[in-house]
């Protein structure tokens, strides 16, 4: 994967992202590989169309990779763009169609401003009934957050644990987008303002730290990014030619929600969380508490904590809790985004299904660097469009 | 072709009503109108007329706004649980409300239609 950024980016265009991605991807290949190896491409692409004025990416892709005749498919589910895109690579290998399958994604987003981005964010939502009304995408997780501190009690310095930790392992991670703990920028900015912060909870209680939708502050949202990943997915029988240690693919689950966030029962869950963690639990044959290292959407710091509970890893309404005991850390029972998550990590939209998988992938082979969860063997990478209209889960285990 | 359109909808709400659809075959209420019922399939559909009053769910004030709503920021969006049992979002045009207090529809007029909204009852 490129590494995620809001300037590096700027000279490129999302094809020369995409091509930067893939190309590290082949590179790794302990074997070698080759495009033309590939008997399919899948991208995700969330809004290719509002921000580079460009459709058909995934003809495209493949025509940069050097892939033409091999089909390609572009996936659009929002932020579970990639997430849909493995799915739908490694469904493609298990039908006998393809044997080796390219997918990945990417997201060219710092084309436009804060404002526009907003607004393009905003079309993954319903564009009648919730954007029509004046709700953002950082809107409905607010929502979702009022909902679940009232039914819960949970509290917003409890989600501020999960920026912070999510900034101290983004420190670790040479992709992320923010490799700076919250401490650390709040002293930068302290000293160009002129302001100075005790500690992190000063600082994010500050006048720095603006309200985006309330409850959610700045620091709850994840920011606009640029950048691209790839995977290589093959066949058992075929993933032997290119590498000794593989990691396998042993589960996957999706499923689908009501698009508007009003018409949940329980405005607290998203029920394709669970639903897809379901499928994808029961195909590995593993349960929550067997798995290792998890890298789960946290767009909003409040994301995260209704994701881990969905997942089961904790009781609902625990996740908040959990996280501030410092169960998610690195060093935490079941590490939570090493990677420092879309919060630290970045979040260009489309490539942030695939960006976990290269994360898992990592991880299983014990090679994450200075985020590497000790004698990781079981992975899941959880991946959700919008307000949880759509959610992938896979799981993962070390060859 | 189906009758329980968004246009419908948004006609209705021209008349400071707000409509929906109740299935026949499962009772089933949806608020926005839908040309199939989601829970049991039938498109044997009626039009079902809702008071519009009920109880936050959930609430948000929005700092960062959408451009067509960039006049009226900061501005409050709400999802409402209607009295009858189903939820919908909309403006919100009241401030001290919060999750459990009780609101009433309201309709805010603009150039290109209207907008669903809520107001302290």
């Amino acid at each position: 994967m490129t590494r995620f950024h809001h300037r590096l980016h700027q000279d490129k265009q999302g094809r020369e992202l995409f091509v930067e991605a893939a190309l590290e991807a082949a590179e790794s290949v302990d074997n070698g590989f080759a495009f033309g190896d590939a008997d399919a491409l899948y991208l995700g692409y969330f809004s290719s169309d509002m921000f580079e004025h460009q459709g058909h990416t995934a003809a495209l892709m493949a025509d940069w990779l050097g892939m033409n005749p091999k089909p390609a498919y572009r996936v659009e589910d929002a932020c579970a763009s990639s997430g849909v895109a493995v799915n739908a690579g490694i469904q493609a290998i298990a039908s006998g169609m393809c044997d080796v399958v390219i997918v990945g994604g990417v997201e060219k987003m710092r084309t436009l401003g804060t404002k526009e981005v907003t607004d393009t964010l905003a079309l993954a939502a319903d564009a009648n009934y919730e954007a029509g009304v004046g709700f953002t995408f950082p809107g409905l997780y607010a929502a979702i957050a009022s909902a679940h501190f009232s039914k819960y009690g949970s509290t917003w310095e409890q989600l501020q644990q999960i920026a912070i930790k999510n900034h101290v392992n983004g420190k670790k991670n040479p992709k992320a987008q923010y490799q700076e703990t919250i401490k650390e920028i709040a002293d930068k900015l302290g000293e160009r303002k002129g302001m100075s912060f005790r500690d992190e909870m000063d600082f994010l209680n500050s006048s720095l730290n603006p309200v985006v939708a309330s409850p959610l502050k700045l620091f709850d949202c994840c920011p606009i990014s640029d950048g691209a990943a790839a995977v290589i997915l093959a066949a058992d029988d075929v993933a032997k030619k290119y590498t000794d240690t593989p990691v396998r693919a042993t589960g996957i689950g999706q499923a689908s929600d009501t698009m508007a966030l009003h018409d949940r029962d329980d405005l607290t869950s998203l029920r394709a969380t669970g639903f897809a963690a379901g499928q994808a639990y029961k195909m590995a044959e593993v349960e929550a508490r067997h798995v290792d290292v998890a890298c789960v959407h946290d767009c909003f710091t409040i994301a995260e904590v209704v994701a881990t509970e969905d997942l089961g890893f904790f009781a609902k309404g625990e996740g908040g809790k959990a996280a501030s005991e410092g169960r998610t850390a690195l060093d935490g029972e079941i590490p939570v985004n090493p990677d420092g998550g879309l919060k630290a990590k970045g979040h260009p939209v489309g490539a942030t299904g695939a960006g976990m998988v290269y994360e898992i992938f990592n991880q299983l082979r014990g090679q994450a660097g200075e985020h590497q969860i000790a004698d990781a063997e079981i992975g899941l990478v959880h991946n959700v469009g919008a307000a949880g209209a759509t959610a992938t889960v896979q799981i993962y285990r070390r060859g | 072709m189906t009758e329980y359109t968004v246009k419908a909808y948004k006609d209705h709400l021209m008349n400071e009503e707000l409509v929906g659809v109740e299935c026949k075959s499962c009772g089933h209420l949806m608020l926005p109108p839908r040309p199939l019922c989601n829970k049991c399939g039938s498109m044997d559909l009626r039009w079902r007329q809702y008071k519009g009053k009920g109880a936050v769910a959930a609430k948000t004030v929005i700092a960062v706004p959408l451009t067509r709503f960039q006049d009226r920021c900061p501005y409050g969006v709400v999802i409402v649980t209607l009295d009858e049992g189903v939820s919908i979002s909309g403006l919100l045009l009241d401030e001290n409300i919060d999750v459990g207090s009780r609101v009433e529809a309201a309709y805010v007029k603009e150039e290109d239609g209207v907008v669903l909204a809520f107001k302290a009852a």
